[in-house]
């Protein structure tokens, strides 16, 4: 018995070994690339299937990629993914040492990403291919969502940019609301949950997207900020705990809001809203598609959208969007680069903000004659007036993480938590393992 | 047969051993070497940090309170598996009227998948739309508040586990029962046994080993339980239940921490390695205090 645990150690030991040496520096390798661009096979990952003819972004990607594949002979091969797996395809295949050449990354995962040493800077082949005069016509929104906050370069493309509105059913809401005082007046008038009716969804969930688009507008609006100027954590502030306060009172105490936004998924808020059970719905500009286009409400010309109602006026609304970025271990970065270079003219700009919903990070795109009409005018009022990208946090998912947690822990049972004690320990907590003094 | 003839079966299985190993007991090892590394972002160059991350993991709130969760789960679903088992397996040891459909009753659950599962009773659990709200709304008792509660969660997600799992644990229990002579059974009837009496003082001493082995096997099984957990609760409400299986998930594939996550596998290994010690601890010392 000794003797086989002696060989199995051993073996264990001599296993350890081997991956040591195999994973030795971590390397760089990959991020020169070889130069050659004509006649390179490149891979995307994103979450959609190329040949799919029933998705509208599908179509217009296959048409834009066979325009890229014509004009450069580079072809490109695109797996599809599942959207929320994107990420961590890039970082585990990045560790594996055989990333895709060029990837959809969700804006807000930079700074995970650039943890994980999952992505190349594009710094380098940013001033090869771009003047100054180039660099001014990107909307400023796309270089604050694109660049880390921890060394200053350039990491990612916007594909467009995505801000939030407040979504409404024109048969039940004639004036949306502008303040948190409407909100709850109108939501009122419109809830009867006899008939499982409501006047106002949102995603609330144990889920960080419930803080990008609830809880930090809802906080800017009071006044508060969810990170100081260094990332660490101030959302244990009077203003975030009286905007922690207003969103748990919408389900708990004016009752506008089902139950269920703290425990489902948005998308099934979503359906919910579509069904035309819920009113209002906070949600994004990457709802075009599904909301505007192709649902029943929206092809009978009964949906709106206007700001989210804040405390005294419209809330600030956080911006990001789908970006395209070059894995750090990519075997065809500069063919991938230009494919980002492509992607980036005005005119497929305005090809992918058509389909996909939010705002060509090209401000000269957004004077062409295809951006008219109630859903463009609105989305650039709001992109213009009222939004802002997340405090700088590096930290980003533990931290929304965090806050969402501490607003949960609330909202499930208000009458047995103290919020501003919840905040505390919970900025307390995050600022003593992230930033140790 | 010559002694270079009886080595020959090993050359032929070996590769296929060896490659099984190596798929089985690498990933460990790599694990290892990941939780006591750490890469620098931007240089790309790794550097050794020994047991620090460790060190930062038993001190990390998250951590402890995820190993409590693990704690309350496995042992919470251990133990009513093995009582639901125990009952289960005594009703079919019974000739019983249509006993074929009440197994084939108690046998759905162990083969639907996992998400499915989960995702099924989630949704009997909406609190707005929910079958469960529905059926008992007439008690005035709104059943979904038990999955927004910690208390309740937990709870809810340990009865799905037990739903899915028992007819696991009815079988092992069911086939040590029907070993057992029935000569025993009917000499203790014979000498004015109860059935109480014969369960605890002839049946339960004599399928010992086999409940033994079967709380190994289920406790091992819950404390890597994720499937479920994933779908029906996401670790909340809150993070109340949010295992160590979970955990790592999160940490690998959210906050893409994988240095992280591999500090848990091992973790995680470690714990599945303590119980199987114990166990075989426990069945040394049962042995050698029956020689």
């Amino acid at each position: 018995m000794k003797r086989i645990g002696i060989v199995v150690i051993a073996s264990m030991m001599a296993m350890f070994a081997l991956a040591a040496c195999q994973s030795g520096t971590g390397g760089t390798s990959g991020a020169g690339g070889t130069g050659k661009t004509s006649g390179v096979t490149i891979k995307m990952i994103g979450g959609f299937d190329r040949y799919n003819k029933e998705d509208p972004f599908a179509v217009m990607m296959d048409e834009m990629l066979t325009e890229f594949e014509n004009e450069t002979g580079i072809k490109v091969e695109v797996e599809n993914t599942p959207w929320e797996q994107l990420e961590s395809k890039v970082v585990l295949t990045n560790e594996a040492g055989n990333p895709p050449d060029i990837a959809w990354i969700s804006s807000q995962k930079l700074a995970s990403l650039i943890n994980a040493d999952a992505l190349l800077p594009l710094d380098d082949y940013v001033s090869e291919t771009y003047t100054e005069e180039d660099l001014n016509d990107f909307a400023s929104h796309e270089k604050a969502a694109t660049t880390s906050a921890l060394d200053g370069k350039k990491y990612l493309f916007l594909a467009s940019i995505h801000t939030r509105y407040l979504w409404y059913n024109k048969d039940l809401v004639q004036t949306p609301p502008t303040n948190w005082e409407e909100l709850i007046e109108i939501g009122k008038q419109l809830t009867d949950p006899a008939k499982n009716q409501y006047g106002f969804g949102f995603w609330g969930n144990k889920h960080y997207g419930s803080v990008e688009i609830m809880y930090a507008p809802m906080i800017w609006s009071a006044g508060g900020r969810i990170t100081d100027d260094n990332g660490r954590a101030v959302w244990d502030s009077p203003e975030a705990a009286e905007a922690v306060q207003f969103i748990s009172d919408l389900v708990n105490v004016h009752k506008i809001a089902p139950e269920s936004v703290l425990t489902q998924e948005i998308t099934e808020i979503d359906k919910i809203f579509l069904a035309g059970n819920i009113a209002m719905i906070l949600e994004g500009a990457y709802r075009k598609a599904a909301f505007w286009d192709l649902s029943d409400l929206g092809k009978a010309g009964k949906l709106g959208i206007a700001p989210m109602p804040g405390k005294d006026g419209p809330a600030p609304m956080f911006i990001n969007g789908w970006s395209l970025g070059i894995p750090k271990k990519a075997k065809h970065p500069d063919a991938a680069w230009k494919f980002i270079e492509f992607f980036n003219r005005t005119e497929n700009q305005i090809k992918h903000a058509l389909v996909k919903g939010g705002a060509p990070t090209r401000k000269s795109a957004w004077e062409d004659e295809r951006f008219q009409g109630e859903y463009w005018d609105m989305t650039f009022e709001v992109l213009e007036k009222y939004s802002r990208p997340m405090d700088p946090i590096v930290y980003y998912q533990e931290g929304l993480d965090a806050l969402n947690l501490a607003g949960l822990e609330y909202m499930l049972d208000p009458g047995s938590k103290d919020l501003k004690q919840l905040l505390e320990e919970s900025a307390r907590n995050f600022n003593t393992k992230y930033y140790p003094e | 047969m010559t002694r270079s003839a009886r080595k020959v079966p090993y050359y032929y299985f070996i590769p296929a051993v060896g490659i099984l190993l190596f798929l089985s007991y690498f990933p460990m090892p790599y694990a290892l070497y990941l939780s006591m590394t750490q890469k620098r972002p931007g240089a790309g160059t790794i550097e050794f940090i020994g047991l620090d991350r460790f060190y930062q993991l038993f001190r990390d709130r998250d951590f402890t309170e995820s190993l409590l969760n693990t704690v309350k789960y496995a042992f919470g679903e251990t133990f009513l598996l093995m009582i639901a088992g125990l009952v289960l397996a005594l009703m079919f040891d019974r000739s019983l009227k249509l006993k074929g459909l009440y197994m084939t009753i108690v046998f759905i659950p162990w083969v639907v998948s996992e998400v499915v599962a989960g995702w099924t009773w989630r949704w009997m659990f909406n609190p707005d739309f929910g079958l469960l709200n529905y059926m008992f709304g007439f008690t005035g008792w709104k059943v979904s508040d038990l999955l927004q509660s910690p208390n309740g969660a937990m709870l809810v997600a340990i009865l799905v586990a037990v739903w899915r799992n028992a007819a696991f644990s009815m079988v092992i229990i069911l086939a040590s029962l029907q070993s057992i002579s029935r000569e025993m059974i009917e000499a203790a009837k014979i000498d004015g046994c109860t059935y109480l009496r014969t369960l605890t003082s002839i049946v339960l001493p004599l399928i010992r080993p086999t409940l033994a082995v079967l709380t190994l096997l289920l406790l091992i099984n819950a404390v890597n339980q994720t499937g479920t957990l994933l779908v029906l609760t996401n670790g909340g409400p809150v993070r109340a239940t949010e295992t160590l299986s979970l955990f790592m998930y999160r940490e690998a594939f959210f906050n893409y921490r994988l240095n992280n996550a591999a500090s848990l596998v091992v973790v995680l290994g470690l714990i599945n390695v303590l119980i199987a010690v114990v166990y075989f601890r426990f069945i040394k010392l049962k042995g050698d205090s029956m020689e």
